[in-house]
């Protein structure tokens, strides 16, 4: 493979990082609030609010049902309102956050409704009032279940990425469909699959080293 | 005026000290309305007792008896739907939540699968309610190590939950209760998951708790060895009603609910053998031996009953069934004794003219 070429892979790596990791972080910073209150907010629990709860459920969903090459092109005048343009690397990360922050809400509303409600009880029986249970009881309980549900999501975000090509995102996918696609550069799309294996795996071994090192439930050995 | 008290006055006056209520049940009652159903369950019916300072509360009776709601009512943690709980003088039925907050850190509880937290270490778990409560860093760090001394994990306190075994994990969650210095611990099954030598190692903490620090303490349980081994006073909970409350020395050997009687045959042995039973009769004529219930309470009951009884009859006396030990720390003997017919006056006056109860519940060819 010529040089340019693996520089052209190596430089959609990097983009493919970039997007998926900031995409990521931004996922998390808004879908773990929102994950949360799902997780708490239904009838007779810690911040009843059934309505708002069902409200919110419906548009998580909604969101989530909808196909994301869809969810890139209807939302281009909210890309570029947020990102100044909707074209480019930059702009590719506005889709895959509005496509992760419900995605992750749900991961981690799922590894919340985990921890054992007797917790909740000892906590409430100890005076914690219900922001104090989120902080020190739920979260840190439902760690090592939200370190593998956000592995899955960066693996899903990967996954997503690849679409963004579409409105000129950039990134391993792009590549491969522009080279490997259209310019009959079958070698090239070997490449990129093969980096992304790469990356799917990388992320799962960290993300499931990362789970077991927080997950106490089992004696160490 | 000032005349110098004596010290066994002293002493006279604390222990007739008056006992003040620390939680009051008054008329109450709750009602649940399951999730999407329209009939309501009744979890408590018109439940009234007093618990004073100081004492070893039990309350058994059978699951479903509504012994969970009963004691989660003490922390708000259930609200009642009728009829006031009253905590240290606060009616805590009037208490929003956010009020109640300060009673349930003056209120601690123990549960029977412990509750601990997987992801913190036993020191961690026992820091947790100091911090909720907010306390600093030093103060915790201060803190946290003698209570694990107290309840003798000391080397265990990096140790996560799933290191110790299930008596540990109990002792951690009395250390972590023990940290805000409750007035009140209430206990929930506290033993009920431990097997019977961890149970008694249990129970033993949570008497020296009780006696040591003067905590109050109120547990729920199914088991009725669990009573006689720690608590000084029992209500017997049954479908939602207090159907007997009292010393639990009284409760044991006089009960007045067939439930009751259920529940203490066990300590007290008082026992009929099947085929013994079966010809048991109520008619003294036909049968010629007379069945006798004797219980006492006395510091050397055993001794005192054979002694009395062999003086009154001789080897007219057969013994059917019974147990001399120990309830609630105070000797007791509860025997079922066999004698001729004709001599069962003889027997009860005897025993009566000794003060002991005795009364006969059948007679047998």
């Amino acid at each position: 493979m010529p040089l340019e070429i693996a520089k052209i892979i190596a430089a959609a790596t990097v983009d493919t990082l970039y997007m998926v990791a900031v995409g990521a972080s931004l996922g998390t910073l808004f879908g773990l609030p929102l994950g949360v209150f799902l997780a708490t907010s239904g009838r007779g629990e810690l911040f009843a609010a059934p309505v708002v709860n069902k409200v919110i459920g419906a548009i998580v969903n909604a969101t989530r049902s909808t196909p994301f090459i869809i969810l890139v092109v209807a939302i281009i005048p909210f890309t570029r309102l947020v990102a100044g343009t909707s074209i480019g690397t930059t702009a590719a990360i506005v889709p895959l956050t509005v496509a992760a922050t419900p995605f992750i809400a749900r991961v981690i509303e799922s590894a919340i409704r985990e921890v054992d409600h007797g917790l909740v009880e000892a906590a409430r029986a100890m005076g914690a009032t219900p922001f104090q249970i989120v902080r020190k009881v739920l979260i840190p309980e439902a760690l090592p279940a939200i370190t593998m549900g956000l592995t899955l999501s960066v693996v899903s975000l990967l996954g997503y990425s690849a679409m963004v090509g579409a409105v000129g995102g950039g990134g391993l996918g792009d590549l491969g469909i522009r080279y490997g696609y259209q310019r009959f550069m079958p070698d090239v799309m070997a490449a990129v699959v093969v980096v992304l294996i790469v990356l799917v795996q990388g992320a799962q071994s960290i993300g499931d080293r990362l789970s077991r090192h927080l997950n106490k439930r089992l004696p160490r050995r | 005026m000032n005349a110098p008290v004596r010290t066994d006055q002293l002493i006279a006056v604390e222990g007739l000290q008056a006992p003040t209520p620390i939680i009051q049940f008054e008329s109450v009652s709750k009602t649940f309305r399951p999730r999407g159903g329209t009939e309501t369950v009744t979890a408590l019916k018109d439940v009234s007792f007093t618990v004073q300072r100081g004492d070893m509360f039990g309350v058994i009776g059978r699951s479903g008896a509504g012994k969970s709601t009963l004691i989660r009512l003490i922390n708000g943690l259930e609200r009642a739907t009728a009829g006031r709980v009253v905590v240290d003088g606060i009616d805590i039925t009037a208490l929003s939540e956010r009020d109640l907050i300060h009673i349930r850190r003056k209120t601690g509880m123990i549960f029977q699968h412990f509750n601990l937290l997987s992801s913190r270490t036993a020191f961690g778990n026992v820091a947790l309610p100091l911090e909720i409560a907010g306390r600093s860093r030093e103060e915790i760090q201060r803190r946290v190590p003698p209570l694990l001394e107290l309840v003798g994990l000391s080397d265990k306190h990096d140790r996560y939950p799933s290191e110790l075994s299930g008596g540990q994990k109990q002792r951690i969650g009395i250390a972590r209760v023990l940290a805000t210095e409750p007035s009140v611990l209430l206990c929930d099954e506290a033993t009920s998951a431990l097997d019977p030598e961890t149970t008694s190692s249990i129970l033993a903490l949570l008497s020296d708790v009780n006696r040591t620090l003067g905590v109050t303490i109120i547990l729920i349980t199914h088991e009725i060895p669990v009573i006689q081994e720690i608590c000084n006073r029992v209500a017997v909970l049954e479908a939602g009603r207090i159907i007997e409350h009292g010393r639990v020395l009284d409760v044991f050997l006089k009960p007045s609910h067939p439930i009751t009687e259920n529940f203490v045959r066990s300590v007290t042995g008082l026992e009929l053998p099947e085929s013994l039973a079966a010809r048991l009769g109520s008619d003294p004529q036909s049968s010629s031996k007379a069945i006798l219930q004797v219980t006492s309470a006395e510091a050397n009951a055993g001794t005192l009953l054979l002694n009395r009884l062999k003086a009154a009859l001789g080897d007219r006396l057969e013994f059917v069934a019974g147990r001399t030990g120990t309830i609630s720390g105070h000797p007791f003997a509860a025997w079922l004794i066999s004698v001729p017919t004709d001599s069962s006056a003889a027997a009860l006056n005897a025993l009566s003219e000794i003060g002991q109860d005795a009364k006969v519940i059948g007679y047998a060819s």
